[in-house]
């Protein structure tokens, strides 16, 4: 075996291979099983040791078997013939020739079964197209037909059972040069047609072929073209916003990226918000209806500090317990808790507020907030809305000038000097003169802090309407006036 | 047949492409065309006495294939079939051609087989009637279908919807093909291709060092090993086009061993870009020191206004597009719906694409050109033979499929209706 190892070129050293080999392999055992149909010479020459050759032998022996016998198929003897056949598809029988696999029984081709027609004639498929006739031209279609002509309307047909309704491509081959009428006159030249009026006059007619056809309008509700004509303004419009989307430049494209980036981030925090206030008027609710109403006013004053629920509910139950609670404390800050008690004391539901008390709690300031002497570069004096107003140059008196302003935020109220009255009325309740009338001495503090005070008072009064317009327009029976429930 | 899943039929038919550079011929089904030769056609115009073709009216022998044109005649013209509009011209070239590519190269009688020829894609009406005419006329052949390049080259990719971009001798032509059709009014062509190319690298070489000598006017002896004499031969009674079109040969030649599109926009100023040397070696053994040359060759596809200059004898006309210009005009000309697919679905063809960094360069350009909500995806064979011949193999695929068979014109068909059908089947 040596020199024929030399032959092939192979190594000398048998035993050490395999000892190399026989752990490389996947799982193989180190003696190989020579194969049958492989005779022993034939085994011996390969060794053994090398498993490449032999197990690719073994395998593709099992599977090929080349020593055996070819079995004779039942249909003969397998020939290919160079045939003439006929496409069914064809309307003019031409006759190509194709190479075919026929079987050569005892005397001659024969051939393959399933012969007769052409396999890939029955892909000849086309669209179906609603193709109107003569009469049902003249009585259907003619009267809308705008700028189109007969002849004009087959080309299109025409171009339309030739491209299987690719209205790209129809459009890119519509040559319509105008034609002689039927009266022998040369009409004028037909308008440019876009994409959209030609897919409108074919969506057209076929509508009302297919309706007229039918007879009834409900046999063919379902049929997409009725069911959803051609809108061409809905096109062409669409057609405008795609050219510009794709028109955008990438600073654009990055805006409007990151204009959604912050879109989405407050949906989240209002997502957020919504689920404490939910939380927290859910242990409200439960707290509520096991205490009493003052007791729970400090545990709802929280709960109502971020009201978002919408139940409708009895507007405002009267501010007179809460200026009760109030009345101990004569200073603006409690204006809040009454805006809050005006949440809290409901007993079982939380109400329906809307966003300006919890601002307003957020905007509450002491009036020791207000500096009396302000820093350098905010005006001294404040406008009607409590914000540092720079005046025309000149000399105001503090407290004329607080007044007006006074008399400015009634005058801005909604609703008129009736409303006003309300808002006079809230504040005698205080039980401060100062209050209603203003400070007796106007420093910067002071008539700050009571314009705030007002502000807040108005905005309370303000909510309290326009929750009860809401409820009127909402409910059906009558609603006696919040405020008049009010006055116990 | 019953067997084949893949949907071919091997019929009789052979795929005949007269392009602008070379004209490829094959039977339909095979992976490459059999025969390839250059379209250009000898002409003598003496009334040859044992003349292969002699035209009656005109008195012309014809001759064409590699083997005509190669050897030094005298007194022999070189034209090409296709006119200044690069669409066939002049008819009996056209035949004369297609006669080579049949008889002389396969060795086939056209009354055997149907024929599928492609077509220029901007040809128009009355070019292709005249074509069917000669077909069925000259040849008798009993079937044929004309197909244009760019919907051929598209079939060749797999692809029904794809932007073609076919780089080829004359033109480089941009279309649009919208399920398998090609939509004639976004065909956009700029000069800039191959033939200009050629021109760029003579006009270097013969700025550069000598003119070029093309290659039957000289013969190189071995004096001793290693070392060779070239000596001039007599060149008298040779014809300008025919010098003129074996210099192209040598220019070409150097074009393809030489040129290379760069990365980015190629700035011209001495030092900038330090570009590696190259020699090139002209068959009469001059030695060719080619270094930024190189990349202003392909950069007049990117910038062909800026750099036309450095050709001296090079003229193109002032509004002459850039590549990717073109190709974004023909993008631009399909409807809305159709842009983005068109962007995402560019092919790159044709010969003059092979120039190494063409690819890269011209999809970078895009995506700059193009609006930046598109993105541009390029595809291009890598085989070297699938680029060259895509339109031929696009026919050879489309023509032995089995559901094409119902669309062949056949000759019955021609003789009932005349040529204007042609517009109608091979649309």
């Amino acid at each position: 075996m040596a020199d024929v190892k030399d032959i092939l070129g192979m190594s000398r050293s048998g035993p050490s291979q395999t000892d190399e080999k026989a752990p490389a392999p996947k799982e193989k055992k180190e003696k190989i099983k020579r194969p049958e149909g492989m005779s022993r010479e034939a085994f011996a020459l390969l060794g053994g040791s090398h498993p490449i050759i032999s197990s690719q032998l073994a395998s593709s022996l099992k599977k090929n078997d080349m020593l055996k016998k070819p079995k004779p198929s039942t249909k003969g003897i397998i020939t290919y013939q160079y045939r003439p056949f006929i496409n069914a598809a064809r309307t003019d029988g031409l006759e190509l020739l194709h190479w075919l696999k026929c079987s050569k029984g005892a005397n001659g081709g024969i051939r393959e079964p399933h012969d007769s027609e052409y396999p890939y004639a029955k892909y000849n498929k086309k669209v179906q197209l609603y193709k109107y006739n003569d009469e049902e031209y003249d009585s259907l279609i003619r009267p809308e037909s705008g700028n189109w002509t007969r002849e004009e309307t087959d080309y299109l047909y025409d171009l339309c059972e030739q491209f299987d309704l690719r209205w790209h491509v129809v459009f890119d081959r519509y040559e319509w040069l105008g034609r002689l009428s039927a009266g022998g006159n040369p009409s004028q030249p037909p308008p440019l047609r876009s994409v959209e009026d030609l897919k409108e006059r074919y969506y057209n007619v076929a509508r009302k072929l297919l309706v007229s056809r039918q007879g009834r309008e409900a046999a063919v509700a379902n049929n997409t073209i009725v069911k959803h004509p051609f809108n061409k303004q809905v096109e062409q419009d669409r057609k405008r916003a795609l050219a510009a989307l794709l028109a955008r430049t990438p600073q654009q494209i990055s805006e409007e990226h990151a204009i959604l980036a912050e879109a989405r981030a407050i949906e989240e925090k209002r997502k957020a918000e919504a689920m404490a206030a939910r939380r927290a008027a859910a242990a409200a609710a439960a707290a509520a209806t096991s205490t009493t109403a003052t007791t729970a006013t400090g545990a709802a004053a929280a709960a109502a500090a971020a009201p978002r629920t919408t139940s409708p509910s009895q507007p405002g139950r009267p501010v007179a317990p809460a200026a009760a609670v109030s009345n101990g404390v004569p200073t603006a800050a409690p204006i809040g808790a009454a805006a809050m008690g005006l949440g809290a004391v409901a007993g079982g539901a939380p109400r329906a507020l809307s966003p300006l008390p919890g601002q307003m709690s957020g905007d509450m300031r002491h009036p020791a907030e207000y500096e009396s002497a302000p820093p350098p570069g905010i005006p001294s004096l404040f406008d009607a809305e409590v914000k540092p107003f720079k005046p025309k140059p000149g000399v105001y008196l503090r407290g004329a000038h607080t007044q007006a302003m006074a008399a400015q935020q009634a005058a801005a109220m909604t609703g008129g000097s009736r409303a006003f009255k309300a808002v006079e009325a809230t504040l005698t309740e205080l039980q401060c003169p100062a209050a209603l009338y203003g400070p007796r001495v106007m420093t910067r503090s002071t008539s700050g802090a009571w314009l705030a005070l007002r502000s807040e008072v108005i905005a309370l009064h303000e909510t309290r309407r326009n929750l009860a317009n809401r409820l009127n327009a909402d409910t059906d029976r009558a609603v006696r006036r919040p405020e008049k429930r009010r006055r116990p | 047949m019953s067997s084949n899943i893949y949907g071919g039929d091997e019929v009789n038919a052979l795929v005949l492409d007269l392009g602008t550079h070379s004209c490829k011929a094959g039977y339909a089904g095979d992976d490459t065309p059999k025969a390839v030769f250059p379209s250009v056609v000898g002409i003598h115009s003496d009334a040859g006495s044992n003349g292969m073709e002699v035209d009656g009216t005109s008195a012309r022998r014809l001759s064409v294939g590699f083997q005509a044109l190669s050897a030094k005649q005298l007194g022999m013209e070189v034209m090409s079939p296709f006119g200044p509009d690069d669409l066939y011209g002049d008819w009996d070239l056209v035949e004369a051609a297609y006669n080579h590519a049949l008889r002389d190269r396969l060795g086939v009688r056209p009354e055997e087989f149907a024929l599928m020829l492609a077509e220029p894609t901007h040809n128009s009406r009355a070019s292709r009637e005249r074509l069917i005419e000669l077909v069925f006329e000259t040849f008798q052949a009993p079937a044929m279908f004309v197909a244009k390049s760019a919907m051929l080259s598209a079939f060749a990719t797999a692809r029904q919807t794809a932007l073609v971009v076919d780089t080829g001798y004359r033109a480089t032509t941009a279309a649009a093909v919208q399920d398998g059709y090609v939509l004639q009014k976004t065909v956009t062509r700029t000069p800039l291709a191959g033939q200009l190319l050629n021109h760029a690298a003579q006009a270097v070489a013969d700025a550069k060092y000598t003119p070029l000598r093309p290659r039957f006017s000289f013969k190189r002896q071995e004096v001793k090993s290693g070392e060779f004499q070239v000596a001039s031969l007599d060149v008298a009674g040779v014809t300008n086009s025919f010098r003129l079109y074996h210099t192209e040969q040598v220019a070409s030649d150097m074009k393809e061993g030489v040129c290379r599109a760069s990365e980015t926009r190629f700035f011209d100023a001495e030092g900038v870009n330090p570009v590696p040397t190259v020699v090139y070696e002209l068959p009469d053994g001059q030695e060719l020191y080619l270094g930024p040359e190189r990349f202003r060759m392909a950069e007049l596809f990117f910038q062909p206004a800026a750099f036309i200059g450095h050709f001296p004898g090079l003229a193109l006309p002032p509004d002459v597009r850039s590549v990717p210009e073109a190709v974004v005009d023909a993008v631009n000309k399909c409807d809305v719906d159709l842009r983005k697919d068109m962007y995402s679905g560019a092919v790159l063809t044709g010969g003059t694409s092979l120039i190494p960094g063409l690819k890269e360069r011209l999809e970078k350009e895009l995506s700059e050109l193009s609006p930046p909500a598109a993105k541009v995806k390029m595809v291009a064979a890598t085989n070297n033979l699938e680029r060259r011949f895509s339109t031929w193999i696009g026919g050879s695929i489309l023509s032995s499929l089995g559901s094409f068979q119902q669309l062949w014109m056949s000759k019955k068909e021609y003789a009932e209706h005349g040529t204007p059908l042609v517009n109608r089947k091979c649309p």
